[in-house]
């Protein structure tokens, strides 16, 4: 009897220090997502950067994703580069930023200036794109799908095309 | 000259397709799977490069069916219970599939663990610590299911028996698909109840060296040692893979009351496997061998003569098996497909140490089937099969005979089959037959009859079949006049989808089986006979849940004897057989932690069931609970290349020592089975 209690307490610990909850969402689909997002964007013809640059807000393993992408494409003919902050003061320039789950709380506060400057805002957390987000990726069961907001994206000053908006769920008109 | 005609046409054929088809070939390469037929498995295995080219669209699809949905198990296309593929609500039987995911998280031991979790299945005692099979209720041991493990029939070749306890690899097997009903009309003589058909791991799933080494403790003995190495690659067409098994472990640790009462905790039921399998495929040519040596030990009875203070207190019996596979697949066509197979097997089992019954058999068989989609909606399958059985005995001493008196025997059987499936808007319908003619017993037929219909949630199957077991060379030596036993089922199942992650069928069934074949002895007459009839009916009912965070299969079971004649079988003055509890439900479940962890419990409630009253007066054996629990660990990587698995768990946590009980009268008390145990897991793995 002993012997049971101490396997079910150890079976109780491994629950509780898993902070992992629910099934693993492929990243690797979600950084070729991301890639095609880009595609199916049309780009300021006046933006000036040598490179494409997608920037990870938090952490996530979706980087190491997107620096196997980035290694083998190209965007607008540009390279693609991944740069990684943790908070929003280390933001330099970028063409995308993605909010990691933990720091959606911030998006509400920035939403506006990333507008301006014509980033394409992407997240992974519910009712994103009622706080100002382009895209949302969405998880039904473990499948993957994502909303999009035209109406953000054109505040951005962007335009999406009608493949992107038949693929995803509209969010607004 | 009969039997080397025969041999000669299909080798003629083999070598004649082969030429052929290599042209044929060129122009299968590039033929690409629309991503919406892609499996989920296929989807995972997709490379970067491979995902980067799709259209978006397609990346659309993928990632949908990456989610968890009831329709993974739904979709999955099966030839288990027809020649064409087809998936379990669309195929013209009662079937289930059980998934490598499934088999490791339960901790599953052996195949007993596996096989109880399905409906209608359970486990009884023979003799001679031979554990075998029940299926609905009635026993199976001797050639009623048929176990099948990458295309190689494992029955064994003098009696058609199985052997089950700590035997067979569990740790490299992809999936296992079951006929719960008759399978005849395709597999022929031992399909006459049921179908196991066990698909391992091929090179391409493999592309690693794997090392899987396991160990349970009971409360007073260790259950099981061992050690299972599994390779694999593909290399452009090359798909190889070659696994190894060795085990040793012991039924029991309790003690067992044969005459005297033998203490398993120390000696008497252990058991020891040895399995090779090796695996090669080049396009359409395939090769398959498999080796497997088991032994299993026995007790004496303190009266047989031979047990006296000299001799051990125990023996081992062997069941060595080598099982070979030549196969071609010739695409005449883009509709037509002409497969010839030729297979050899040699078995020598129930072999003891210098005893002068040992036998030896070989079976050549040679197979010749075509398949062909005469339109979007009929596809037609026939072929015809002939195999030469040659036994003859192993010692060379005067008393080294078969029971009719010769040192040799042999035997041939010629087949002829064909099936029809036809998808109209009203239902599908599936027409078939087998008919199996042997030189000693005579012939068989097998026609069957399945009409099966789908809507978007909804299916229901209407099934028929006539099956059979062909008299073994174990049978013909003691009478030479047996007959094949012959089997009529009926079945009607109905299924639902509550949702997109459960569920639910129903299935009855009612099978009779006429001059089933048994054992006799009485008052010193023994041998094999034709009695009437027996079988039973009854039903099941499963119910299916497939979420993001777990899954879970929860089955009840119920039989009740059919008509039957035969006294060995029944239990005075109840509707049960000797040993087959009438009631079973099981839960088979896992929950995911996480991307590395799950925890899943597996719960076996078998009713009450009744030995031979003969062994006992108060021959009631209660109902008991076997509940397991096994947490899993796996693809964790301790360097980029070196994913390992870990896994730890309780079989009969609550210790219930759920007995083997023998399965007819033949004066036994139940063989122990095994106290609760504690098993540890451990996977290593070296990818490319």
């Amino acid at each position: 009897m002993k012997k049971i209690k101490f396997s079910l307490l150890c079976i109780f610990i491994l629950i509780v220090l898993n902070k992992q909850n629910g099934y693993a969402q492929d990243e690797k689909f979600k950084s070729i997502f991301i890639y095609n997002f880009t595609k199916l964007i049309e780009w300021p013809s006046d933006n000036q950067f040598p490179e494409f640059i997608i920037t990870i807000y938090g952490n996530s393993g979706i980087i190491s994703e997107l620096q196997s992408v980035a290694s083998k494409m190209k965007v607008v003919n540009k390279t693609i580069v991944i740069k990684q902050i943790t908070s929003f003061s280390q933001l330099t320039a970028t063409n995308v930023i993605y909010f990691c789950k933990e720091k959606t709380a911030d998006l509400a506060n920035f939403i506006a200036e990333l507008q301006r400057q014509h980033i394409l805002v992407i997240t992974e957390k519910t009712n994103s794109c009622e706080l100002g987000a382009a895209i949302n990726f969405t998880n039904k069961s473990g499948s993957l799908g994502f909303e999009v907001s035209p109406n953000n994206i054109n505040k951005s000053g962007l335009s999406v095309s009608k493949q992107l908006l038949s693929l995803g769920t509209v969010i607004g008109k | 000259m009969k039997s080397a005609k025969y041999i000669f046409i299909i080798i003629s054929i083999f070598i004649f397709s082969i030429l052929k088809g290599q042209e044929a070939q060129k122009n299968q390469n590039n033929i690409k799977i629309p991503p919406s037929e892609l499996t989920r498995e296929q989807i995972q295995k997709l490379t970067y490069e491979e995902l980067l080219a799709m259209p978006f669209e397609d990346l659309v699809i993928l990632a949908q069916k990456l989610g968890i949905s009831i329709d993974e198990l739904l979709k999955m296309k099966t030839t288990v219970a027809s020649k064409t593929a087809l998936t379990p609500r669309e195929t013209p039987g009662i079937i289930s599939i059980i998934s490598n995911e499934e088999i490791k998280n339960m901790g599953a031991r052996d195949l007993i663990d596996v096989l109880r979790t399905i409906p209608g299945i359970n486990f009884g005692y023979d003799d001679a610590g031979v554990i075998s099979i029940q299926m609905r209720g009635n026993w199976a041991n001797e050639g009623k299911v048929l176990l099948i493990i990458d295309g190689q029939q494992f029955n064994d070749l003098k009696y058609n028996t199985l052997q089950f306890g700590r035997h067979f690899d569990v740790n490299q097997i992809k999936r296992i698909e079951i006929i719960r009903g008759p399978g005849s009309a395709i597999y022929g003589g031992n399909a006459e109840l049921g179908v196991i058909n066990i698909i391992t791991f091929s090179g391409d799933d493999l592309k690693k060296i794997s090392v899987t080494g396991s160990y349970g403790m009971m409360t007073k003995k260790y259950g099981h040692q061992d050690l299972s190495i599994a390779a694999g690659t593909k290399i452009k067409d090359w798909d190889i893979s070659f696994k190894s098994f060795v085990s040793k472990g012991n039924h029991s640790d309790q003690k067992f009351e044969y005459g005297t009462i033998y203490d398993f905790s120390k000696e008497g039921s252990g058991t020891k496997d040895i399995n090779l399998n090796l695996g090669i495929q080049n396009k359409n040519l395939s090769f398959r061998a498999i080796y497997d040596n088991y032994g299993s030990n026995c007790v004496y009875k303190d009266w047989v003569p031979a047990a006296s203070d000299s001799l051990p207190v125990t023996y081992t019996e062997y069941y060595k098996t080598f099982a070979s596979e030549l196969k071609y697949d010739w695409h005449v066509n883009k509709k037509l497909t002409i497969s010839p197979k030729l297979n050899y097997k040699y078995n020598v089992p129930y072999f003891q140490e210098s005893w002068y019954t040992n036998s030896e058999i070989s079976r050549y068989d040679g197979n010749l089937i075509a398949n062909m989609e005469v339109n979007n909606n009929l596809t037609i399958t026939g072929g015809t099969e002939f195999f030469y059985d040659y036994g003859k005995m192993i010692e060379n001493t005067d008393s080294s005979l078969f029971d009719n008196g010769k040192s040799s025997v042999s035997y041939n059987t010629f087949s002829v089959f064909m099936e029809g499936t036809l998808k109209t808007k009203f239902a599908n319908l599936t027409i078939g037959g087998r008919y199996d003619n042997q030189n000693e017993s005579g012939s068989a037929f097998a026609p069957r009859i399945g009409i099966t219909k789908t809507w978007d949630k909804f299916h229901i199957k209407l099934l028929y079949s006539k099956a059979f077991r062909t008299p073994s060379i174990g049978n013909l030596v003691f009478n030479s006049d047996i007959k094949p036993e012959k089997t009529s089922v009926m079945e009607l199942e109905a299924g639902m989808k509550l949702n997109n992650n459960m569920f639910i069928t129903v299935n009855a069934f009612n099978t009779l089986i006429e001059d089933p074949i048994i054992w006799f002895d009485v008052d010193g007459e023994y041998g094999y006979k034709n009695d009437e009839k027996t079988g039973t009916w009854g039903f099941e009912l499963e119910y299916k849940y497939k979420f993001y965070w777990g899954y879970g299969n929860v089955n009840y079971s119920y039989y009740k004897v059919n008509e039957n004649t035969v006294w060995d079988y029944k239990v005075p003055g109840e509707n049960s057989f000797i040993g087959a509890p009438q009631n079973k439900i099981t839960l088979n479940s896992g929950f995911y932690l996480g991307k590395h962890f799950s925890i899943n419990p597996t719960i076996i409630y078998l009713g009450k069931s009744y030995m031979d009253p003969d062994a006992e007066t108060d021959n009631l054996i209660k109902g008991r609970t076997l509940a397991n629990c096994f947490v899993n660990v796996i693809n964790y990587k301790l360097a980029k290349k070196f994913p390992v698995e870990f896994g730890v768990g309780v079989s009969d946590i609550f210790n219930q020592k759920y007995p083997f009980i023998q399965s007819y009268r033949g004066g036994q008390k139940p063989y122990p089975g095994p106290s609760r145990e504690v098993s540890v897991r451990l996977t290593v793995s070296f990818e490319k």
